[in-house]
């Protein structure tokens, strides 16, 4: 809303400079966005909040101007001149849905002269951004903008047995609007209709045949009040906006209709000339009386914490228009007017006594409480997992929760969450992955040259679950190109996928959740039956991806992206994601720490070197040997690994140390030696390996 | 033989400046102690030919001889020795201003660091931390909070519907009302989290952000505690000189409604163009709880007031980082986290 400050001025002295009101305007809750000189004029631009269409014309800004430097408002003028002739001859009004239109006023002036308007008109309606048509159009603009009620000009003569008749819209009723485009309506619209047909959409916008134009002689003014919901509802659902919709579906005055047909009626003698005819056809069943509501003097304390001088309180509210009934120890009897729909409840009023107090003038407290804060555990622990990711090199993006539905199909088998209105087709559904996000930031950075990135996000994702919404949250990460950067002090190598399993490792054992009990499996691993160990997922590169378990739960998927998902993406280097549920990670209980003593009796490490077929994991090398059951095993783990020309091709090389110790004693290097060759055997019984080295110590 | 001994002296202490390495003094040592040849000792076997009265008085001078000499040999060695050290450490230098062997750092999402911050702060005010679901109902995410069908507020915060009786929340408010509904009065809560708009995405609109909303509800809660709490906070988070100011504003969910604005700290209130030339960045919405959406709940509105405000972290990171573009944050350029 743009307000004109010489205008303004017609209905309230001000004394200060423009860009002082502004502020102070701003500082009680009316934002005046802008101040622009115009020649001899300023223009504010206002910010109105959705409560208060009664600031959207200039006398309601003046309202707030009064009770601001505490200064009357001037009349305004509505001397007006009639004929002998009554109104009631030439134009009959009736309401048919009273539900909707609670008010329908109209006068009638006869014999006009339709003409472009004066110069200083057009300027006031240009200014505020309002094309000028003629001077009868322009006059409803110009009362619109300087009351706040919408009015609408009819050509008298086109309407139709000079009847008008308030009524919902027949089943696909058509109705050409003055935009010229054809409306086609249903039932529920309110209409303004003659005898015959529709000729305006009440409210909103009128109907192109009864226009007002040069050759109008009897004009017929409407001055009404319509349901806010259904003006709402109609301008929506036909997508038409107008000053008059925006005013009526906030709510305007229902008391202000005659004011606003008299103040236009003026004008056009005024600058139109033709006779007013004598009186008002008024259509006004049910008159709207609202309900004094009491205000306590206690509630104004109880809310805003300090007590404000009553004749305070009487001042504002006068100036704001509401008048009080009674005075009474314990509060105040207010009066509501209809143009403050807005203020209905006992709150409402002490939010208008404290804004036109001011804000500032409130004490400053903190309150006490009784309890201590509470955060749950999860807070912590991605708290955690945060931090070790950012240790570990990894860099936090965030992206968009939605996203393009084929990409999306690339990393799920879910029913993906689609938005009835996206933005566009790339953010067309709710991600079930954190992939494709992730794999678009990767990609962003690596197009523009940077060819190495450690990458994660931790957000949502969203699938239907059983015909319910459920959202999971996830961690996804991505790392591909260099291991370090290119540096003096070490060789560059690329980073694999022991890289990324080690940095989950990592986090798993930074939440507390015991390494050694949770199983990578293979994407390849087939059970003793033969069935597939996991459920593999497509986007991943069969032989080097895992499911990662904990007991029975999943916690999660690594491995390499598989080439074909680079190629659509166009990156030529191997990617290496991860994507894991954090639900389940925060379920799993952190073991109890509990302290073991410290061995003091010196441990013995002896290597084993052997020759094994390709498909047997290390793990189940692993597991064989603590098949022996042999408690002086402290640890065992794998240092070598090699396959190739020395070698048959279904076969690999590997070597593992082992390190016994006892509690209690220093071992022997017969019963080490009796252990090993029990180990040796049990390998070469059960997985057929083949001992390349005879045992040895090693120190 | 004092002559002998005498000359021997000073011969040793030629000699012995001349010795610039261990192996040299070795040599030295064995030309005068070595078992057979060396000088002194051979002067010692001599000492047996010598006539008794002489004896004592040579044998001592001998024995004087043979201690100095020692101990100048001692004293060289260590000061050889040292020198040797010295030397291998010099020519083990390495350049110290070569970079540190280290792996990168990875960095925390600005929005993430700014959250934390906020809710850091709050926190240790004694506020519990909430979240709740980001696909809504029409229920919580409007009728609860006071916004009815076809309320014209439902216009301002275009929503993203994804069926008819859900929604993308447009504010993390509705895990206030979530909370009230499971929990009795005194309650102090902040609910962080990523909200939606149907917003096409510009250099001021995200259709994806995130906010930190905090309601606190009890006996006594008033508009000075709303005041003095934000004031707090607002201190907390960008200087203790920050000035605040409430100015009045409109949200249905609250009432009365306050817009919060601090100085701006960039011209101190002069007037820049980081503030619009207005000295204030207005920086979150507030206001008393209405007493309508208590209702709702079905706390007792005349026992109980409480207040409740939001606070948008990417305006928030925005202004504290001085970042003049929405779409960074969502944009995934390392050049931009790495600079957080
Ligand atoms: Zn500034």
């Amino acid at each position: 809303m743009k307000i004109s400050w010489q205008w303004l001025k017609e209905f309230v002295d001000i004394d200060v400079s423009p860009q002082q009101l502004a502020a102070d305007l701003t500082n009680v809750g009316v934002v005046v966005e802008t101040v622009e000189p115009l020649e001899a004029d300023f223009l504010f631009e206002l910010d109105l909040t959705t409560n208060r269409p009664d600031c959207l014309s200039h006398v309601g800004v003046a309202r707030e101007v009064s009770a601001l430097y505490r200064k009357p408002l001037k009349p305004i003028d509505v001397r007006l001149e009639q004929s002998p002739s009554p109104v009631n001859a030439h134009v009959t009004v009736e309401i048919e849905s009273r539900r909707l239109c609670t008010r329908y006023s109209a006068r009638v002036i006869c014999g006009v002269q339709v003409a472009p308007s004066p110069e200083w008109l057009v300027r006031r309606l240009e200014a505020l951004g309002l094309r000028s048509i003629n001077n009868i159009a322009d006059i409803t603009n110009y009362v619109l903008m300087e009351l706040g009620h919408p009015l609408h000009a009819f050509d008298l003569v086109r309407i139709e047995g000079r009847k008008i008749i308030v009524r919902e819209a027949r089943h696909e009723e058509r109705l050409v609007t003055i935009d010229g485009l054809e409306r086609k309506l249903e039932r529920g619209m309110l209409v303004i209709a003659d005898q015959v047909r529709p000729v305006a959409l009440a409210g909103i916008m009128g109907g192109l045949e009864s226009e007002i134009g040069f050759s109008t002689r009897e004009v017929l003014l409407e001055s009404a009040w319509f349901d806010p919901l259904s003006i709402r509802r109609t301008s929506k659902s036909l997508a038409v906006h107008t000053e008059a919709s925006h005013r009526f579906e906030r709510g305007a005055d229902v008391n202000a209709t005659v004011l606003a047909l008299d103040r236009a009626a003026s004008l056009i003698r005024r600058l139109a000339g033709g006779q007013v005819q004598q009186g008002v056809v008024d259509c006004y069943p049910q008159v709207v009386r609202r309900e004094p509501l009491f205000l306590r003097k206690s509630r104004i304390t109880q809310v805003m914490g300090s007590e404000i001088q009553p004749p305070v309180v009487g001042e504002i509210l006068n100036l704001l228009n509401f008048k009080i009934v009674e005075g009474l120890a314990e509060g105040w009897r207010v009066d509501l007017p209809t143009s403050r729909l807005d203020v209905e409840r006992e709150i409402d009023l002490i939010e208008e006594i404290a804004r036109h107090y001011g804000y500032d003038k409130f004490l400053s407290t903190l309150p006490t409480w009784k309890e201590g804060s509470r955060r749950r555990p999860e807070y912590s622990q991605q708290k955690i997992l945060k931090e070790g990711l950012m240790h570990l090199g990894y860099s936090e993006t965030l992206t968009y929760s939605f996203v393009d539905e084929l990409e999306n199909q690339g990393f799920t088998d879910q029913q993906p969450i689609r938005l009835l209105s996206p933005l566009s087709t790339e953010t067309g559904v709710m991600r079930s992955s954190l992939l494709p996000g992730l794999l678009r930031s990767f990609l962003r950075n690596y197009n523009r040259g940077m060819r190495s990135a450690r990458i994660y996000e931790m957000g949502k994702t969203y699938r239907k679950n059983a015909g319910q919404v459920q959202e999971d949250e996830y961690l996804g990460m991505i790392t591909s190109g260099n291991y370090q950067e290119k540096s003096v002090h070490s060789v560059t190598r690329a980073i694999n996928f022991f890289d990324l399993k080690g940095d989950i490792e990592i986090l798993l054992q930074l939440l507390g959740i015991p390494v050694k009990q949770v199983r990578f499996v293979g994407s390849m691993h087939r059970t003793e039956k033969g069935e597939p160990s996991c459920s593999p997922l497509r986007h991943y590169h069969p032989g080097v991806s895992a499911e990662i378990r904990w007991g029975g739960q999943k916690l999660g998927f690594l491995g390499q992206l598989h080439p074909k998902v680079c190629e659509q993406y166009k990156i030529k280097q191997p990617v290496l994601v991860a994507e894991i549920p954090l639900r389940p990670w925060y379920n799993v209980r952190a073991t109890e720490k509990a302290f073991h003593e410290i061995p003091r009796f010196p441990s013995i490490q002896r290597d084993l070197s052997m020759f094994v077929n390709k498909d047997i994991d290390y793990s189940t090398i692993e597991s064989t040997i603590q098949q022996a059951h042999i408690e002086e095993i402290q640890k065992i783990f794998p240092f070598d690994l090699y396959m190739g020309e020395r070698l048959p091709s279904d076969k690999k090389g590997i070597s593992i140390s082992i390190v016994y110790q006892a509690l209690d004693r220093t071992l022997t290097e017969e019963e080490v030696n009796r252990h090993h060759e029990k180990i040796e055997a049990l390998l070469t019984e059960t997985l057929g390996v083949e001992i390349r080295t005879p045992s040895k110590d090693v120190m | 033989m004092l002559e002998k001994s005498k000359q021997i002296r000073n011969t040793f202490y030629e000699e012995a400046n001349k010795a610039n390495s261990i192996q040299e003094l070795a040599e030295l040592r064995d030309s005068y102690f070595g078992r057979k040849r060396g000088l002194l000792t051979l002067l010692m076997k001599q000492l047996r030919d010598v006539t008794p009265d002489n004896r004592a008085e040579i044998g001592k001078e001998l024995n004087e001889l043979k201690l100095e000499l020692e101990s100048a040999l001692e004293r060289m060695k260590g000061q050889l020795e040292v020198q040797v050290l010295n030397d291998r450490l010099a020519s083990e230098q390495v350049d110290v201003t070569l970079p540190g062997n280290r792996r990168l750092l990875g960095h925390a999402h600005p929005l993430s660091q700014v959250g934390n911050e906020i809710e850091d702060i709050f926190y240790s005010m004694g506020y519990s931390i909430e979240d709740g679901p980001e696909i809504e109902t029409p229920y919580y995410n409007f009728e609860a909070l006071n916004i009815p069908e076809h309320h014209p507020a439902r216009d301002a915060q275009d929503t993203f519907y994804v069926s008819d009786s859900l929604l993308l929340r447009t504010h993390t408010s509705p895990v206030q009302i979530r909370t009230m509904e499971t929990r009795r009065p005194p309650l102090r809560i902040i609910c962080p989290g990523r909200v939606f708009r149907h917003d096409n995405p510009d250099a001021t609109h995200s259709p994806v952000f995130h906010q930190v909303e905090g309601l606190a509800v009890d006996e006594g809660i008033t508009f000075a505690d709303l005041k003095g709490t934000l004031e707090y906070f607002l201190k907390a988070f960008f200087s203790e000189r920050t000035k605040v100011r409430f100015r009045p504003s409109y949200f249905a969910f609250t009432e009365p409604s306050a817009e919060v604005d601090i100085s701006c700290f960039v011209c101190s209130g002069k007037g820049c163009r980081i503030c619009k030339m207005s000295g204030w960045i207005e920086v979150l919405g507030a206001g008393m709880v209405n007493p309508a959406v208590f209702n709702y709940v079905h706390y007792d509105p005349e026992r109980y007031t409480g207040f409740a405000f939001g606070i948008g972290i990417e305006r928030f990171a925005m202004v504290k980082y001085s970042i003049s573009n929405i779409q960074h944050f969502y944009e995934s350029d390392l050049r931009f986290l790495e600079q957080f």
